[in-house]
Order: structure tokens, then sequence, then C-alpha cells
């Protein structure tokens, strides 16, 4: 994607830029740029935190849910079908 | 028997994949060496049953997926070329079997971003209005304690539910298996691009709904 050639970046525009910003795929003086706005303004600050937070959230909770006993099983299952 | 994976030829990944540290147990198991195969099992199960859980959703029917992924990935270790990480082609996999499960109880349910302008629209909106004191920026501050929370939980099932199927699986790939993006374009069939921007909107959809369903229920 191309990004603005000044390299200034609204509320609007750090929006567009998150997914690559936390991706680290960012230009280095875009990414400057997008710290720098980040750094003044705090409801983009908190939308970064809930942007981040969201994936993350997902992943732990999902995690938290897998039986202790999963991979007991899951080898006993295994082994029954294909050692016959 | 011979079961069919559900990883079409054609979204097979086709570049190589750089330092797969599964390589060596990966090489072993296709010559036959059984403790081998196992250890790969240990060591991807928890995240194969994650992975199927974001999609099904049911418990028991997320441990029958992960019983079918190992399976299949026993029973077809050939057809795997090497040239994706391991890990990103079981999960792949594993997300096939997900959707196929999915399909067949509800197969009108396919779902797309497009489903979901209203909340899309919303998604898209700016970040003015955004509070460090909002309660999901609050329950951000504290991860480990937001994800054992019930209305937490309860709030990331819902917001889980509400995303299409294939956005939903392409999430749980770069979540659990931190896949990049050009791994992911391969998976999936499609373009870096593409996955940039679908992951983005998946993104910023589902902090929208987190965002919508914890409004006014901080942590305490």
């Amino acid at each position: 994607m191309s990004h603005d050639d000044h390299h200034s970046v609204d509320c609007g525009r750090l929006v567009e830029l998150l997914g690559e910003y936390v991706d680290d795929q960012l230009p280095a003086e875009v990414k400057s740029a997008v710290d720098g706005h980040m750094s003044q303004c705090a409801p983009c600050l908190a939308f970064l935190k809930q942007y981040r937070f969201a994936p993350e959230a997902v992943r732990a909770h999902l995690l938290q849910q897998v039986p202790v006993d999963l991979e007991s099983r899951l080898l006993t299952f295994l082994k029954q079908r294909t050692h016959k | 028997m011979q079961l069919a994976v559900p990883v079409p030829p054609e979204i097979e990944p086709s570049g190589a994949a750089a330092g797969d540290e599964d390589e060596p147990l990966v090489e072993r198991a296709r010559i036959g060496d059984y403790v081998a195969f196992e250890a790969l099992v240990r060591k991807h199960q928890r995240r194969v049953f994650a992975v199927a859980l974001g999609i099904v959703k049911n418990p028991a029917e997320a441990e029958e997926v992960v019983q079918e992924t190992f399976l299949s990935a026993f029973e077809h270790l050939d057809g795997f070329r090497g040239e994706a990480r391991f890990s990103t082609w079981i999960f792949r996999v594993a997300s096939n079997h997900a959707l196929m499960k999915l399909r067949k109880k509800r197969p009108e349910a396919v779902g797309d971003l497009a489903d979901l302008e209203p909340s899309m629209a919303r998604a898209r909106a700016r970040s003015e209005g955004t509070s460090p004191f909002d309660a999901l920026t609050l329950w951000a501050r504290r991860p480990d304690e937001a994800a054992a929370a019930h209305e937490v939980q309860e709030a990331l099932h819902d917001a889980l539910a509400a995303l299409p199927e294939e956005e939903r699986a392409l999430l749980l790939l770069r979540s659990l298996d931190d896949a990049s993006h050009d791994e992911l374009a391969r998976t999936f069939g499609t373009t870096v691009s593409a996955v940039k921007s679908r992951l983005h909107r998946t993104r910023l959809l589902l902090r929208t709904l987190l965002d919508e369903r914890l409004r006014g229920k901080p942590p305490p």
C-alpha cells in the first residue's frame, strides 16, 4: 500500500495503518509518524491497546478451554487407529 | 483407508519454508518413527484444539476435529512437502476439518464480512471517542485477568461467533500459529495484500464487537 508522502498521520489515517503497525510492516518513517501521533493522542493510544488486546484475548480464551486430559485421550485414539 | 485431507492442491504452499523447527521430527515421522509423530502431536495438540474450538465453538466437536486432523496428518505425511512450516500446514488442515464440520450442520451459514456491514461501519470509525477509561481499555491493561473473567469470556464467545467463518480461521491461524502474511496467503490461496486487509478488517471488527459487549462492564 502507499503511504503519505509527508508521513503526517491523523486519527483516521492511524486506524487504517494499525494492522501494518502491530505487524511491524510499516516503513520506519511512517512508524515514527504513528508513534509521534500516539504520544500526543490519548484516544488513538487507547484504540491501539484495544485493537492489540482483542486477538490476544481470543487466543488466551481458547487456550484456557483445552481439556487437561486431551493429550492422553488423543494419543490413545491415534494409537488405536494407526496400529491396527 | 485414505482420508481426503481437506487441503486442496491449489492452495497448498508453494514456497520453501525457512527454519521450520519441526523439520527433524517431521522427517523422522515420515519414515515411520511413531515416537517422532507423537512428539509432533504433543507439541501442537493444544493450539490445534484452540483453532478448532474457535471455529466449531463446541468442545466435543473440537476434540473430534483434533482427532481427525492428526489422523489425516499421520496418513498423509508424505503429502506434506515441507514447503510451509509443519505448524501452518497442520493448523490449516484443522481449520478445514472444522469448517467442513460446521458446513455439514449449517451449509448455508458460510458468512461474509459484508453481512456485518453495520458493525463494519462502526469498526471503520475513527478512534475519536475512544477513552483510556473505556471498559475494553481497562480490561486490556490486565490481559491475563481479562481472559479468565466471566464477562470477558461471554463477550469473546459472542464476538467470535459473529465473525464470518473464513475470517475467523484466518485470525486464529495468525493468533495461534503466528503465521506470516506470506504463509497465510499461500495456505488460503490469496495474496499477501488481501491477507493484510482481511486481517485488519477482522481485528477492527473484533475490537468493535468486544467494545460493544463490554461497555459498562469494567474490571472490578
